[in-house]
């Protein structure tokens, strides 16, 4: 009986060291199999991140391009503004010539061509043709009677970079604008608005029809100060070709120019641009003041030229 | 034999032990992983859009920019005459 218990006994031992074998065995074939999986695992998560960082540094970059090009479309948008401060920065650059010719810091001098009483249609786009052939800024006293039902060539003046200046709707300076101040007042007020209306552009330059003499000697001395308070400045001429009755040959007018510049370190020429003969002496004009130092301007509001 | 069987019960232990721990591990090892591969597709998809509104921006430049020659042609001149004007004053 014993003896068959001590039997008993032993085999269920060995079946249990026999379990526990098995157990043990189970437990090392998952350990192996777990690494492999937990390597497999690891490389994916390595991989994983290094995609995701990827992708992080695309996504960057490629909202780095979106923002650049936003910022390219708003500059596009606001063009209009930032031609008008690239303007105003040529005009600052217009008025720190003129300061150092003033100062005689420069050797340079400065010649402001100006031409009155256009556009008119015949004459004026061929003076822009020649301004361009020679690379020249012009100012143009205009009057929006003449400019009334040709808003091209009114435009094409302004778009090609020259200024335009208040030279009174109507220009009638007998029985007219100089009637009395209202007259005035009332004809350069009706001009300015033309100008706004056309072209969404304010000019603060002003020339009286006849010059400020005219103005003065029919209205008073309070016209100047009338026009000041209108918010514009004024400007006459120290030079002309004379050519306002057309009376004269280019060659003369050529010469009314160039033989009288004497020392004069800045000159606001006068000219017409409806006159024939100015155009034909237009280029030899421009080349005569170039070969004598003279830099061609634009006018602009804080010029010494302007009456302030 | 009963000291065997101790032994091989405190190994199985220790061993059950062990597998225990890995299948923890592995498990967090599983969820970072898909995490991992959610965030990527999100990732993903989060780049495609980019790309698209990229391109649609691109493409918006390219229309606004052709409208705009004149004037960009405008501006680059002025800017031309000031940088000779300034040059001139230096001289």
């Amino acid at each position: 009986m014993a003896e068959t218990d001590s039997r008993t006994s032993g085999i269920a031992e060995r079946l249990i060291a026999l379990f526990l074998c098995a157990g043990l065995t189970a437990c090392g074939a998952y350990l192996v199999k777990a690494s492999g999986e937990k390597a497999e695992t690891l490389n994916s998560i390595h991989s994983l991140e290094e995609e995701k960082e990827q992708l992080s540094k695309e996504i960057d970059e490629t909202l780095a391009l979106v923002k650049e090009t936003e910022s390219k479309i708003t500059e596009i948008n606001s063009l209009d503004e930032t031609i008008k401060a690239q303007r105003d920065e040529y005009y600052a650059a217009c008025k720190a010539l003129e300061d150092a010719v003033n100062e005689g810091t420069t050797d340079h001098k400065i010649a402001y061509l100006t031409f009155d009483d256009g556009p008119y249609v015949k004459t004026t786009g061929k003076y822009l043709d020649v301004l361009k052939e020679k690379d020249v800024l012009a100012t143009f006293f205009q009057m929006g009677r003449t400019a009334e039902g040709h808003d091209e060539l009114y435009h094409r003046v302004y778009e090609e970079g020259h200024t335009i200046a208040n030279h009174t709707y109507s220009h009638t300076i007998r029985n007219g604008i100089y009637r009395n101040m209202d007259s005035f007042v009332n004809d350069v007020i009706k001009n300015r608005e033309f100008i706004e209306e056309k072209l969404g552009y304010t000019t603060n330059i002003l020339r009286f029809p006849g010059g400020s003499g005219t103005a003065v000697s029919r209205l008073g001395r309070g016209v100047k100060q009338k026009v000041n308070e209108l918010g514009y400045g004024w400007v006459d001429w120290n030079s002309a070709t004379g050519d306002g009755l057309e009376l004269l040959s280019p060659a003369q007018y050529r010469d009314n120019v160039l033989k009288k510049t004497g020392n004069t370190k800045i000159l606001v020429v006068l000219m017409h641009d409806y006159s024939a003969n100015t155009l034909s002496a237009l280029p030899e004009i421009i080349d005569g003041l170039r070969a004598q130092g003279y830099v061609l301007l634009p006018l602009f509001y804080d010029s010494c030229m302007i009456n302030k | 034999m009963k000291k065997i069987n101790i032994i091989l019960a405190v190994l199985l232990i220790i061993a059950v032990s062990f597998v225990y721990n890995n299948v923890q591990e592995l498990n967090a090892l599983k969820d970072t992983q898909t995490q991992l591969t959610q965030e990527t597709v999100s990732m993903k998809n989060e780049l495609d859009e980019t790309k698209q509104n990229c391109d649609a921006k691109e493409t918006e430049l390219a229309k606004i920019t052709e409208e705009n020659s004149d004037k960009l042609e405008e501006l680059e001149v002025w800017q031309k005459r000031t940088a000779e004007l300034q040059a001139l004053q230096n001289d």
